[in-house]
Order: structure tokens, then C-alpha cells, then sequence
């Protein structure tokens, strides 16, 4: 510090500020806040979120305790091994499509037939060897802390043995100007042989596989499928493509399974004359697994490069300060050091001052 | 001073005749596997097991109950994980242990591994880990499906029994105690619908059936209302 810097201000006024320090500065800390606001990006839990479309011969559904779903399940065959009092009016056959004599089914030739799935139910989607499609509705098992399926003793969850063993209801079934709402017993088979020219589309909420395991006891399969990860942003659509990959026959694909994961939502769509279903899914990416044969399974969720280089905040920022930093050290050579303050330029030029660093001699 | 040594030697031999006989592990190293490239099994049945004994799998506790010694002869361990990761399949000799039950050593090199599939953080039970024991050498011909019944070593002497099971597709599985012709009702087995299940997806509770004897079970499987072929194994239990 010299003796002319430790003067008060009153006797030598402050030089001006030199505009181009404070572009310089200002250039400096844009820097600083760029590289924070990466790092903010790289460790905040963002909303990658993913959308997959499978075609596959087997899925797997769960019903999650809060929910309640509606799956309309025209031309289908109702199987059930209980006894629904309000069905024992009409005519039902044993065996047949249903498989043994323990089973009882249904058929009804009314346009509108509907189901009513209680929570925790799970529903699996299954090609048939012979033709068509079936699927059955089961109690998951699951029961949460909170009292949601519990069992119950419905009266018409009874039985043909008239007992009155507690059991859970997978849902109610009914038949526009037929039947409203008849509890269904515990266990559920529904069977199309041919499905309807319309087609039929289950939405859902919840848990989800796709595919199955390859054995060598068994041929249905995930058949092929892409999986899409993406971002919200401000563009047309609200969202950005992060990543993408194919799924192979023979992947298992896993929704929003693990404890404590978000569900996931979706639709099966069943097809007359389709080799297969087809599943339209979504859900947040660090929800979804894929395991593939002979491989231990893997998160979809894309790597941090993809995420930062397809986040458009670090893109519009990034371009922002470019811009600004190629204006800046553009001037330099104009401005900088140019409005008689012998210091201001070489202060502000970096890239001349680390030049001089390296050239300067050691004793100098 | 002479009842003091007889007093000493007494509880001496009486500790002694508690410690467990040590079986002979057949292979000398035991033979497992973790490997993510998962290999499928192809039994229905992958474990009958008593609740505690996958945690004795992880902590080298396995044992047989002496009134099961089927002494001097030899039984296969198995042992897999329900992700399909873990496998291992290891014959025994069993030495006569009289009244002492007989230990199963298990060396594992993954002890992290088996730790994390025993239970979760409250320590209950996960059905993670299968574990099955037949009578006969793990080469030889399964000897009509008898599976002894292990125990974890210093278990207690009431613990529910399970059947874990691979449906291969079924859509139900039930068992059903007692002969193939006994006019019982088939129970529900449970479907585990959480994580992976590659190995097994249904798990039958049979409730304590340690002092019954030996126990015949069925495990009945449908596809979609059809009957797929049922299994029949004798589980050997407590006679007392």
C-alpha cells in the first residue's frame, strides 16, 4: 500500500469506475454462478420422467390401495371358483374355457359388461395357448398400515357351501340394465377367446411388469418395446428427450415395483387378430427397471452427461453467458485498457497477464 | 471336594452333550455361486424351511434336530436366492449324533450378500432366501422328494414351516397336508409381488409343524383354471 492510497477520500476523489472492470466482474461471477448452478442441477432430484411402449404377451398389474379401477370387459367369460349369490340366477356352465369343474363361468351377450377392482388387487394379463387372452384377478396380499383392504364378509362373497369364511372381494361386476355391482368372490378368471372387433383397453394405476422371466417352461414373453426417458421444459410438447433405449424378447420390465417407488400409469390395449398386447406406460424414471436374460437388471435413468446436455435452463444459461463472455474479450482490444487508465487493460486481459506469467524470468 | 469334581464334571459333560455334532462337508470347500447372469432353476420345489433358518444360512448356524439325524447318511443342501443371484448346492455326510443335533458348516464367501436377503430393517422375515435339504447325495436321484426339516442352531422350538415354491406361470398354488387321496381342503398359498422372483414367486405357510411327524404335502398348481401337475414331498419333522 503507497502513501497516496492511504489518503483520505476528501483530499484525492476515487477514480471513475472503469466500466469495463465491471463487465469483467460481472463476466467473473456469471462464471462462478454458472458452475454452482450445474452443480445444483447434477445433485437435485429432478422429474426425469419415462414413457415406454411394449408389445408383450404377458403383463402384470397391482392396484394400489388408495385406487379404485373400471375395466370394461365386453365378450368376456367370468370365471369364479366362489358362488356370487346375486349370479346364482343365471345359467353359468363348469369347466369349459375355465379349466376344471371347480370353476364356474359366465358369459354374457350384453355390450356393457364392466368390473370394478377393489384395492390391492392384482391383475395379470395373459395370452392363452389355444386363442385369445385371460386374465386373472387376484388379492396381492399386500395390506398397508393405514387399514386400507382389509377382509371382508360381503354376503355375496359367500360361497356355494353357504360358508361365511372371511375373504377379500377383488372387485364388484356389472351389466348395463342386468346386474349393478355384484361383489365377485376372491378369486377371478376372465377369458376372451376372441376379442371384440373394437377392441378393449384396461387404464391403470399402479405397479407394473411387463414380460416374464425366461424359462424353459414357458413361451409367453415380452415380445419388443422402446423406452423413452424425458424432461419437462418450456418447449411445445413440455418435455425434452434425455434418453432412449429398445427392449429386446425376452426383457422384464419392472414399474414403480420396488417399496415406496411412485406407480406408474398406463393402458393395456388388446387388439382382435393381434399377435400380442400392447402397453403404453409412464412413470418416473428412477422407478424402472429392465432385467434382461442373463443379465442382473438395471435403473433406467439416464447418466448425468445426458441429463446436463439435454437440460434446456443449462443450455439457455450457458448460451447467455457465452454470448456475453465472447462480447467481453471481444472489446478487450477496443475497450479494455483504451480510456487512459494505464493499469485497466492489462488487469482485465487474463490471457495476456498468464502469457507474461510464463515468459517472465525467474529472477525478475 | 469330591462332590465338587462331580458336580464340575457333570455340568462339564452336560454342556458337552448340547454342543452340536459337526457334519462333514462332502466337496471340502463349499460350492456356491453369485453371479448376476441368472440361471434358472427348474424345480417347483426351492425351499422347505423353518422361518429362522435363512438367517442361519448367513450367521453358520444350520442344523438338524437329533430325533431327524438320518445318521451316517448323506443329505444335499440347497440354498438360492429369490432374484436368482445366489445359488448353492453342497452334499453332507451326517455323522450318528445320538442326542446332539448336527451342525452344518456353511463357509460362505458372501456374507454381506446372504446378510442382505435374511430380513429387512426390522429384522422380519423377507422370504429372500430358499433353503431346502433332501435326504440322499445332491447327485443321486431325488430320494421321493423328502426334504428334512432344518432348524437355525439355538432356534425356537416353535417355528411356522414354509414351502417356497416356482409356479412356472400358475396362476393359483395350494397345498395340502397330509396323503394324496385325504379329503382335506387345498389352502391358499401366498403370491409374493414384490421384486424380483426368479427363483420363486409363491410362498405356502404351513403353520408349526415340527411336532407332527413326518408330513406329506401337496403342492397343487392352476393355469388359468387348469390343473398343472402336482407335487408330492413327505417333510421329515420332529417324531416327538
Amino acid at each position: 500500500m503507497t502513501a497516496e492510497d492511504a489518503e483520505p477520500a476528501t483530499e484525492s476523489p476515487l477514480p471513475p469506475i472503469s466500466i469495463w472492470k465491471v463487465g469483467v466482474a460481472i463476466m467473473m461471477l456469471g462464471i462462478i454462478a454458472f458452475l454452482s448452478f450445474i452443480l445444483l442441477r447434477i445433485f437435485s432430484s429432478s422429474d426425469w420422467e419415462y414413457s415406454i411402449e411394449a408389445a408383450t404377451d404377458v403383463a402384470e398389474v397391482s392396484v394400489p390401495p388408495d385406487g379404485e379401477t373400471r375395466w370394461r370387459i365386453d365378450g368376456a367369460i367370468i370365471c369364479t371358483r366362489d358362488l356370487p349369490q346375486r349370479l346364482s340366477g343365471f345359467p353359468f356352465t363348469r369347466g369349459g374355457p375355465c379349466g376344471s369343474r371347480s370353476w364356474r363361468s359366465w358369459e354374457f351377450d350384453e355390450p356393457e359388461v364392466s368390473l370394478r377392482l377393489n384395492p390391492c388387487i392384482t391383475a395379470h394379463f395373459s395370452k392363452r395357448i389355444e386363442s385369445g387372452y385371460a386374465m386373472s384377478l387376484r388379492d396381492s396380499g399386500k395390506r398397508p398400515s393405514n387399514g386400507a383392504c382389509q377382509e371382508d364378509s360381503s354376503a355375496d362373497a359367500g360361497d356355494s357351501n353357504g360358508t361365511t369364511e372371511k375373504k377379500y372381494s377383488i372387485g364388484a361386476l356389472s351389466v348395463v340394465g342386468v346386474i349393478e355391482d355384484v361383489s365377485l368372490g376372491k378369486s377371478v378368471n376372465v377369458m376372451w377367446t376372441n376379442v371384440p372387433r373394437a377392441g378393449l383397453t384396461f387404464p391403470f394405476t399402479g405397479s407394473t411388469t411387463l414380460g416374464r422371466t425366461v424359462s424353459w417352461s414357458d413361451s409367453i414373453l415380452l415380445r419388443s418395446g422402446s423406452v423413452v426417458v424425458y424432461t419437462a421444459d418450456e418447449s411445445a410438447d413440455k418435455r425434452s428427450m434425455v434418453d432412449s433405449a429398445s427392449l429386446m424378447l425376452g426383457d422384464q420390465v419392472r414399474l414403480g415395483t420396488e417399496s415406496n417407488s411412485p406407480d406408474a400409469k398406463g393402458f393395456i390395449r388388446m387388439d382382435e387378430g393381434a399377435d400380442s398386447m400392447q402397453v403404453v406406460a409412464f412413470g418416473r424414471a428412477n422407478s424402472l427397471r429392465i432385467e434382461r436374460f442373463g443379465e442382473g437388471g438395471y435403473s433406467f435413468e439416464p447418466s448425468t452427461i445426458r441429463k446436463l446436455a439435454a437440460d434446456r435452463a443449462v443450455a439457455f444459461w450457458g448460451s447467455i453467458l457465452a454470448a456475453y463472455m465472447t462480447l467481453i474479450l471481444s472489446l478487450q482490444p477496443f475497450v479494455g485498457g483504451g480510456d487512459g487508465d494505464a493499469d485497466a487493460g492489462p488487469a482485465t486481459d487474463l490471457l495476456q497477464r498468464f502469457n507474461r506469467w510464463l515468459r517472465r524470468k525467474p529472477n525478475a | 471336594m469330591r462332590f465338587i469334581s462331580f458336580f464340575l464334571l457333570f455340568i462339564c459333560t452336560s454342556v458337552a452333550a448340547q454342543e452340536p455334532v459337526e457334519a462333514e462337508l462332502l466337496s471340502g470347500k463349499l460350492q456356491e455361486s453369485y453371479q448376476p447372469d441368472v440361471s434358472i432353476s427348474g424345480s417347483v420345489i426351492v425351499g422347505v424351511m423353518s422361518a429362522g433358518v435363512a438367517a442361519a444360512v448367513a450367521s453358520d448356524g444350520i442344523t438338524i434336530q437329533p430325533q431327524l439325524n438320518p445318521g451316517a447318511g448323506d443329505i444335499c443342501l440347497r440354498v438360492a436366492s429369490r432374484d436368482g443371484i445366489y445359488m448353492s448346492r453342497n452334499a453332507y455326510g451326517i455323522p450318528d449324533g445320538g442326542e446332539r443335533s448336527v451342525r452344518l458348516p456353511y463357509d460362505t464367501d458372501h456374507d454381506d450378500e446372504l446378510d442382505s436377503y435374511v430380513g429387512d430393517e426390522n429384522g422380519k422375515p423377507t422370504n429372500k432366501l430358499a433353503v431346502s435339504a433332501t435326504t440322499g447325495n445332491c447327485e443321486s436321484e431325488p430320494d421321493q422328494y423328502k426334504y428334512l426339516l432344518l432348524s437355525a442352531q439355538g432356534s425356537a422350538p416353535a417355528e411356522d414351516v414354509v414351502i417356497l415354491v416356482n409356479s412356472f406361470g400358475a396362476t393359483d398354488v395350494f397345498y395340502k397336508l397330509g396323503p394324496e387321496d385325504a379329503d382335506t381342503d387345498p389352502v391358499d398359498c401366498t403370491y409374493i409381488s414384490e421384486g424380483k422372483r426368479t427363483a420363486y414367486d409363491y410362498v405356502c405357510s404351513l403353520g408349526d409343524i415340527r411336532q407332527q411327524g413326518d408330513v406329506q404335502v401337496s403342492i397343487i398348481r392352476e393355469r388359468f383354471g387348469r390343473a398343472q401337475p402336482d407335487v408330492e414331498l413327505t417333510i421329515l419333522s420332529n417324531s416327538e
